[in-house]
């Protein structure tokens, strides 16, 4: 490690940066677990609040904030199916099953170990590797990133159950749906039938909310009201880690953690992506027996794994080329330019002792929230046993005032709706809600991509693919992935 | 009474509704300019290809599947009147207020769901406005409409 960066250890134990973390831990957290109310809401939200502060400090507490939130959108995605944040959309799939069984405590756990572990490991990632890894960053160009897009969606093969076909038809029809709206090479309206509110596109806000919180709302309504979702009355109290049950899921763990640190310095890849290659990683490696789709804690923990362990990572390409990996990234490097500070290797030569001192913060802020996890989540937890009659419209209402809040435009509010009612029919058809979350995430990355790619090789996209070694490796996934999508699943054979 | 639609229909009629719609519009998106039908037209084209792989596998399946059966009485119909009380909860919004026409969804809602407890709705109330207030409107300024009432 750079004899620098262990100097600047002691910097985070001042109390102004304890109190940032903290801060930034509590506010991230909530805003997090508020489906709708997304991490780069709650880093814009403190940027007024940094100003008192020093750099360091406010940065620290901005990094914070950023770990915490991406933790907090799993809290409602496990609980009520109501992801946070759209990298936690994953963890609604087994998360939210587990709840269903009466295991919520159990999946709490499972996040909180694998988050909080997964955001101090990408921390270290970022604070030994970071401008050695950026260099990966720079080799990415149109026709990799289309390719990231591909092999994200090939993901969406093996994490659907029942019908691959249909798992890629909702992928397909999310792609699609990312086309609405003004087309940004040509200023176009595309499929917006002259209707003001598809001008700007269908937003992944309205999306989540709508896809997970929403039509989850509609089915809880369904059925008796009196009851609770998982149909237990009294929760447990072990919340603390197990160690039998971290040993029992420690290949989960790494695999998650893994996908996470490799997609995060992937511009524009992040947590939403990596969650679904993970899960479907973990798919692919499971064993008879294992449920997934059915509360499988395998798959929570490779999914709450990924989206953590991408967070200290994705911050690598800001911080060294000042290309911000992702939306929170860019908020964070809007901050950092407030703050006077330029983004690159020379951030790291003429100010090690802020550079450093916000990665040791990153890391102890991880740690914080751990503990501050286990308290919240034994109150979060009693969301369970609201009664269904109650739990529905309490949904409903904050998805409303969620989506509301997160864009100030009412149509956003009924594209919600509209997303809610055809996640509920999904539902009912067993297509794949999380298929088409994912082709509308993945959407523009893959079409601005393929443009770029067409551009650049002269409409021979193919010629052009071949000459490229990452190309190469990433078409050689797609493939492997789309092939074992088709052979038989072993955890399903009787 | 209900209407009982065999697995393997619903799922064909599912997919020449795809394969219908991609045609119709796709001939729309052949209107776009500057390549902006390229990425359209590929997935067009690609829905089409798996609707009718969908039906190739649902033809050649030998396993039986559960019929679809759709009830015609209230129980299975809630969720469509729950959603539309949502969109009169939206609409509402704008003329009481966002306050006010959230408790009056909370308090609709539930009873339209089935439950019959006015104690834990009003306990419910108690806690979760005057929260939701102090979040939003206080701590991120968020300026929720206000209508005639709150």
């Amino acid at each position: 490690m750079d004899v620098n960066a262990l100097d600047y250890l002691g910097n985070i134990f001042e109390i102004t940066n304890i109190l940032a973390m903290l801060l930034g831990v509590t506010v991230g957290l909530i805003i997090g677990a508020i489906p709708g109310l997304s991490p780069p809401m709650a880093i814009a939200l403190m940027i007024p609040v940094s100003f008192q502060f020093p750099p360091e400090t406010a940065l620290i507490l901005l990094v914070s904030c950023f770990a915490a939130g991406i933790y907090g959108g799993s809290f409602s995605a496990i609980l009520l199916r109501a992801p946070g944040t759209s990298a936690s959309a994953a963890s609604a799939i087994e998360g939210y099953e587990m709840t269903r069984r009466g295991n919520a405590i159990q999946a709490i756990r499972i996040s909180t170990f694998a988050s909080v572990v997964g955001g101090i490991i990408s921390g270290i990632v970022l604070l030994v590797l970071a401008p050695s890894l950026a260099k990966v960053a720079l080799l990415f160009g149109p026709a990799e990133y289309f390719l990231v897009a591909i092999l994200g969606l090939t993901a969406i093969a093996s994490v659907s159950f029942g019908s691959v076909f249909k798992g890629l038809l909702s992928g397909a029809l999310g792609l699609l749906i990312s086309t609405i709206g003004i087309d940004q090479y040509s200023g176009f309206p595309r499929f917006t039938f002259d209707f003001i509110g598809f001008e700007a596109g269908l937003g992944i806000l309205p999306a989540i909310i709508g896809l997970f919180a929403f039509a989850q709302a509609l089915e809880l309504s369904e059925g008796d009201a009196r009851n609770t979702i998982s149909g237990v009355q009294k929760l447990s109290w072990r919340i603390w880690p197990n160690l039998a049950e971290i040993f029992s899921l420690r290949w989960s763990f790494i695999r998650g953690w893994t996908v996470g640190l490799v997609m995060g310095i992937i511009p524009a890849a992040g947590g939403s992506v990596a969650q679904w290659i993970a899960y479907a990683w973990e798919i692919r490696r499971a064993k008879p027996g294992d449920q997934f789709g059915k509360g499988e804690p395998k798959g929570l923990a490779a999914t709450e794994g990924s989206n953590n362990g991408v967070t200290g990572t994705s911050l690598i390409p800001m911080f060294v080329l000042g290309i911000p990996g992702g939306i929170s990234a860019a908020v964070i490097f809007g901050a950092l330019m407030i703050h006077g500070l330029q983004p690159g290797l020379r951030l790291f030569k003429n100010s090690p002792e802020i550079i450093y001192t916000i990665m040791w913060g990153f890391i102890a802020a991880n740690v914080i929230m751990g503990f501050f996890a286990i308290f919240l989540a034994r109150i979060m937890a009693y969301l369970t046993v609201i009664p269904r009659g109650l739990i529905a419209p309490l949904i409903m209402i904050f998805s409303v005032i969620g989506t509301y809040a997160g864009t100030n435009n009412v149509y956003d509010v009924w594209i919600m709706i509209g997303f809610g009612v055809l996640g509920y029919v999904m539902m009912k058809t067993n297509f794949s809600t999380a298929g088409l979350l994912l082709g509308l995430i993945l959407g523009p990355i893959a079409e601005n991509g393929l443009r770029d790619l067409l551009i650049i090789s002269f409409n021979n996209p193919i010629s052009y693919i071949l000459t490229r070694p990452i190309s190469i490796a990433l078409v050689a996934s797609i493939l492997f992935i789309v092939y074992i999508s088709f052979k038989p699943q072993p955890w399903q054979e009787k | 009474m209900q209407i009982i639609l065999p697995s393997k229909i619903s799922t064909i009629l599912t997919a020449l509704f795809f394969i219908c719609s991609s045609i119709f519009f796709g001939i729309i998106s052949l209107g776009f300019p500057a390549g902006g039908e390229l990425f359209p037209l590929f997935l067009f084209g690609s829905i089409i290809f798996l609707s009718f792989l969908l039906i190739l596998e649902i033809l050649l399946k030998n396993n039986v599947q559960k019929p679809i059966a759709i009830k015609l009485d209230f129980f299975t119909w809630k969720p469509f009147f729950v959603s539309i009380a949502v969109i009169i909860h939206v609409i509402f919004i704008f003329i009481l207020g966002y306050f006010t026409s959230s408790f009056l969804f909370l308090v609709g809602c539930s009873i339209l769901i089935g439950l019959r407890d006015a104690r834990a709705i009003g306990i419910t109330a108690v806690i979760l406005f005057p929260l939701m207030y102090a979040f939003f409107e206080i701590f991120l300024k968020a300026s929720l409409p206000s209508g005639i009432l709150f």
